[in-house]
């Protein structure tokens, strides 16, 4: 097995669910790139990033098609294909784009099972980009799986490694149920996200968290990007004594809620790490989730640790500062053990 | 396009079933016992018939609010849509979806919508499908001259004749989008000569005539199974209730709502056939009493079926979760 | 090569999980007998003594006193006088517990003691595992490799410490995975008790942030108030206009953590910062507490959470009592009868009368015992003690009151063994 990036293990998904299966296609923004340009005009890209770049050439581009940049439209499309027997792999570049094809994402696909007693099936996959850290500002840096993650009917992956990536992709194309796909831009080539990827399909199960760590003193839960500023963080605790359960969901609809809980029960602690929201959010899903159902195993407060109620910024300063870092997560996992940060820096 | 007197028959049955089925709720409507939004088909008819008489089960048409009768043209059982709308358990959607959601995906019907425009993009994606996958069926947007207003429509529209798909865009403009008339809210000339700008054939035609409606888009739909890429019919049409049950229609004349029969296409449609001799009016009579007395039985059905058990509140969420 | 053995902290009654060592009776180099006393042991509420279950020579004295230890960990090493110190070093480098609890839940221990009864409820003499019962956890440890079974993490950990083979147990999860309560689920349904850790309440109500505050939104008279009584603002709830941390915030704050009543703090209204620092420092003191404190603390909460309560007062003529007990002090010689003996007696009596007084509820079946096992509360310097008055309905008012005596004696000096204040049925305070 070969180590691989974020960025080849979800190239090497999408891959394989195209050969697999003549239903999956893929459309989007520039996903092939060049169509009516005069110079190359197919593949010219693959994609602002590069992880369709010579689908066009191998499948055609009636299975990767390029739209113009109209998000509501081609994912009303997308929709409608997967509604008829289809199994399209609809990107949407940013997750902050979904402002422009909502409707969809929230009134159309999630809820015709349901409006429609059963009987329709929509097996639509959303690939979209998730994250600050780049100075891509206010509309390009949100990470938006809260609001997702609150809609009845869409299920939700957040994948932080290569390899939960290829096999959690892989996974929601072959999902009935219509699925977002949230990659963190900040993965993609991050050396602690590459991973040995078998070269062959393989899935990973919705709804079961991956333990990063496991450890007696506090529980951290973390995804995405933030898995690895946890396990950063986690590090540093363990210099000063503390271990840490620290728990990826992967997915945060369904969510693993058995295995927080039990984390919890054991450890007794909680921080939950979130790049989303500060209100509202994932973060404080899985707070009320453990205050409902393991308060009494609670030894202190459960802390959250997420970014101020505030855009992401563009400037870099001010980006930084934003981001939860480790530093604050160390610091909230000190708090809960009772311990005064300040006094253990100095001892 | 000659229509012989058996397919007369039917879509003249079909036409009645709906006015019968919209005139049963509207009456119910007032005893409270039907629940939610109404959005009427009424003086509509032609147009649902008319188009969905060149349709199979394979292909699709996706609807609207305003979408009874686009789902009975298209196969929709007026019995389990009874029920849907008493929001009983045995309902064509198990009570799940009420008017604004019937849907039969089985019937080739991609549903009523709640929200205006989205069937066009819905619509072009069934007709993606077909041409993937190398058929000959096609898929009809039914839409109002409200979404025509859409962006969700302006999409569609575009990447319809950029991919040519196989999509009719049927706007039925009875001239008004909910208390708002075209006049005001439509910036070009016509929606057909707008339709015609995204680079697609576009008529504008009489959707009170069934005889017009099935001929047009009889044309239409030849021109889609050809692979000629979309095709745009905007057909007048009329609206006789309000936007919604209750809407006491302030915005419209008394002599508009009073000369609103002089184009009914029921009787439009009665005229035509018993003057050419294809039907009598003892034959048209009988599918009159036959309807109305079949819908007697369809109320009371649904008024006393069962409703859906709450234990059964989270089916259907997802396939598995 | 020669036999080394270990000197390990026994285990005492139904609910000891540790103890302390308080002093070693014995030095490296003694020889010791089988039923030797070698050492002194605290545990929550007794000192007893450690004797040795080997015999041979005391080769290495490994705990130290005053360490606390689990059971079952080891205390010395027991060897021939001519062990090399190496190989007696190999063997304490390579000491492994024998895990108790285990043993016991699964019932495949011939050990009677066992974990499954909780507290001091469960007498000692009721074994709770019926043994079809205890087959029936012994098969649950049965089957093949469960390597592959899907279970989440800490169901695995579960099934691990009690010896539990996953294909045995039904998942309950998503995607037919196994959760740890499916794991309880089982070893409950086949007699066994999982032991959940308590958590100290205490912990919480005075846990404090030390995070940093300055961020908080504040009104400026609580913001004074929070630096003057030191609390942080992130233990503030923000019920104030706006979201902002108010006055009567800081002082619900600092009552619940403090211990103050919210009113005290306009007691100091007037003074200086230093004064106030300096009174708000010396308002408390933190006494750590013994593990008989911790055991007390534990057992009244429970017994205050779990048992619905309820008071009977009755005001009762003493006179004929007393008369009698002056009398009988008076013509009997060595005999000196206290109320409380009286009372002892009296109620071993009413509870003979009443057998349906004389019970333990479990959550699941009433317990009715055959005799009236009396608690009597006695005061200690550091606490208090409940010694068993056995089968007190049998026992003379003389008898009782001796008995009552030796017991008390021994409790005040803690030499009480764990039988004799574990699994009384009913108790008496005049404390």
């Amino acid at each position: 097995m070969a180590e691989k990036s974020f960025r080849q293990a979800i190239s090497e998904g999408l891959r394989a669910e195209m050969q697999r299966d003549d239903r999956v296609f893929l459309i989007g923004t520039d996903i092939s790139g060049g169509a009516g340009c005069p110079g190359q005009d197919v593949d010219a890209a693959g994609g602002v990033l590069g992880i369709t770049k010579g689908f066009a050439s191998d499948f055609g581009v009636d299975r990767v098609i390029d739209t113009p940049i109209a998000e509501m439209g081609y994912m009303g499309i997308a929709a409608g294909a997967a509604a008829t027997g289809m199994r399209p792999v609809a990107e949407l570049m940013f997750n902050d784009f979904v402002g422009s094809c909502f409707d969809v994402l929230l009134n159309q696909v999630p809820k015709f099972h349901y409006m429609f007693g059963g009987k329709a099936v929509t097996p639509l996959t959303v690939r979209t980009m998730i994250g600050a850290g780049a100075s891509a500002a206010a509309q390009h840096s949100q990470s938006l799986h809260h609001i997702f993650t609150s809609i009845p009917g869409l299920k939700v992956v957040v994948p932080s490694n290569a390899y939960d990536a290829k096999g959690l992709l892989i996974q929601a194309i072959q999902d009935d149920d219509p699925v977002m796909f949230m990659e963190h831009k900040a993965l993609y080539d991050l050396p602690s996200a590459a991973a040995e990827v078998p070269d062959e399909a393989y899935t990973i199960p919705f709804g079961e968290a991956n333990f990063l760590q496991e450890g007696d003193d506090v529980t951290i839960i973390a995804m995405g990007l933030m898995a690895h500023v946890a396990m950063g963080a986690a590090v540093e605790l363990a210099k000063q004594g503390i271990t840490c359960d620290v728990i990826d969901p992967r997915t945060t609809s369904p969510l693993d809620e058995e295995s927080i809980l039990e984390s919890v029960e054991s450890t007794g602690r909680l921080v939950v790490v979130d790049e989303g929201a500060a209100r509202c959010g994932f973060a404080h899903d899985v707070a009320a989730l453990v205050a409902q159902h393991a308060f009494a195993s609670l030894k202190s407060p459960i802390k959250l640790v997420t970014p101020p109620h505030c855009p992401t910024p563009f400037s870099s300063p001010l980006e930084q500062a934003w981001l939860p870092g480790g530093e604050q997560i160390v610091a909230a996992a000190l708090d809960v053990m009772g311990i005064d940060a300040a006094a253990s820096a100095v001892a | 396009m000659a229509i012989t007197k058996e397919q007369a028959l039917n879509y003249y049955r079909k036409m009645r079933q709906i006015r019968e089925f919209e005139e049963t709720i509207h009456r119910q409507n007032t005893t409270g016992e039907i629940p939610g939004f109404l959005h009427l088909y009424c003086g509509e008819e032609a147009n649902a018939v008319g188009v969905c008489a060149h349709l199979s089960d394979e292909d699709y048409i996706a609807s609207n609010h305003r979408g009874h009768g686009h789902c009975l043209a298209k196969g929709s059982d007026p019995r389990l849509m009874m029920m849907e709308l008493y929001g009983r358990e045995e309902g064509l959607c198990r009570g799940r979806g009420g008017s604004m959601h019937i849907a039969e995906l089985d019937k080739g019907s991609l549903g009523a919508n709640g929200i205006v425009g989205a069937g066009g993009p819905l619509a072009a994606g069934a007709a993606l499908t077909q041409k993937l996958k190398g058929s000959k069926n096609i898929a009809v947007c039914f839409h109002g001259d409200g979404a025509t207003n859409e962006g969700y429509m302006f999409e569609a529209m575009n990447m319809a004749v950029m991919w040519k798909l196989p999509i009719i865009f049927y706007c039925e403009n009875n001239g008004y989008g909910e208390f708002t008339g075209i006049e005001y809210a439509l910036g070009a000339d016509s929606i057909a000569e707008r339709a015609a700008a995204f680079g697609m054939p576009a008529k504008k035609i009489n959707g009170n005539d069934f005889f017009e409606v099935y001929r047009e888009v009889g044309e239409a739909v030849e021109h889609c199974r050809a692979g000629q890429g979309p095709y745009y019919i905007e057909a007048e049409a009329i609206r006789y209730y309000g936007h919604y049950e209750g809407d006491s229609q302030l915005y419209r004349t008394k002599e508009e709502l009073k000369n609103l029969e002089d184009n009914d296409c029921l009787l439009g449609f009665r005229k035509k056939v018993t003057s050419d001799g294809l039907l009598t009016d003892a034959e048209l009579d009988a599918v009159d009493t036959d309807v109305i007395e079949a819908f007697k039985v369809y109320l009371d059905e649904a008024r006393s079926a069962a409703w859906p058990a709450t234990e059964t509140l989270c089916d259907h969420v997802y396939i598995n979760y | 090569m020669s036999i080394i053995e270990a000197i390990t902290v026994p285990k005492w009654g139904l609910t000891m999980t540790e103890g302390t060592l308080t002093e070693w009776l014995v030095e490296e180099g003694d020889t010791v007998a089988v039923g030797d006393v070698v050492a002194d042991m605290e545990t929550s509420k007794i000192v007893n003594q450690v004797e040795s279950s080997v015999a041979g020579v005391v080769r290495r004295l490994v705990a130290q006193p005053g360490e606390t230890m689990d059971i079952a960990q080891l205390l010395a090493v027991v060897a021939a006088e001519d062990t090399p110190d190496a190989v007696i070093d190999a063997y304490i480098a390579d000491f492994e517990p024998e895990e108790v609890a285990r043993a016991d839940l699964l019932g495949d221990s011939s050990d009677e003691e066992t974990d499954i009864a909780t507290a001091d409820s469960a007498a000692a003499e009721i074994d709770t595992i019926p043994a079809p019962e205890a087959q029936a956890l012994g098969a649950l440890s049965e089957g093949g490799d469960d390597s592959d079974v899907h279970a989440s993490r800490y169901a695995r950990k579960l099934a691990g410490e009690y010896n539990v083979n996953l294909n045995n147990v039904s998942p309950s999860g998503r995607n037919s995975r196994i959760s740890k309560a499916d794991v309880i689920s089982a070893i409950e349904s086949a007699g066994g008790h999982v032991t959940k850790p308590a958590v100290n309440r205490d912990e919480l109500s005075t846990h404090r942030s030390n995070l940093d505050d300055s961020h908080i939104k504040v009104t400026s008279v609580a913001a004074r108030l929070a630096k003057k009584l030191g609390i942080n603002l992130n233990d503030c709830r923000a019920s104030g206009n706006r979201g902002r941390v108010c006055k009567a915030d800081v002082e619900a704050a600092n009552a619940l953590l403090n211990g103050q009543a919210s009113g005290r703090t306009k007691a100091l209204g007037s003074n200086t910062t230093s004064e106030i620092s300096a009174q708000v420092d010396a308002v408390f003191d933190d006494v750590p507490m013994t593990g008989m404190r911790k055991t007390i603390a534990a057992r009244l909460q429970e017994s205050k959470r779990e048992a619905p309560h309820f008071r009977l007062s009755i005001d009762c003529c003493l006179d004929q009592l007393l008369a009698l007990r002056a009398q009988i002090n008076a013509e009997e010689p060595g005999v000196k009868l206290s109320v409380n003996d009286f009372v002892i007696k009296a109620t071993a009596m009413a509870l003979s009368k009443s057998p349906d007084v004389n019970v333990q509820f479990d959550g699941e079946t009433i317990r009715r015992f055959k005799h009236a096992d009396v608690s009597v509360a006695v005061a200690l310097e550091n606490g208090l003690i409940t010694p068993i008055l056995k089968r007190a309905e049998t026992l003379s008012l003389a008898q009782v009151s001796n008995e009552m005596r030796s017991l008390a004696t021994r409790a005040k000096a803690g030499t009480l063994k764990p039988e004799e204040f574990i699994g009384g049925t009913f108790s008496v305070s005049n404390l």
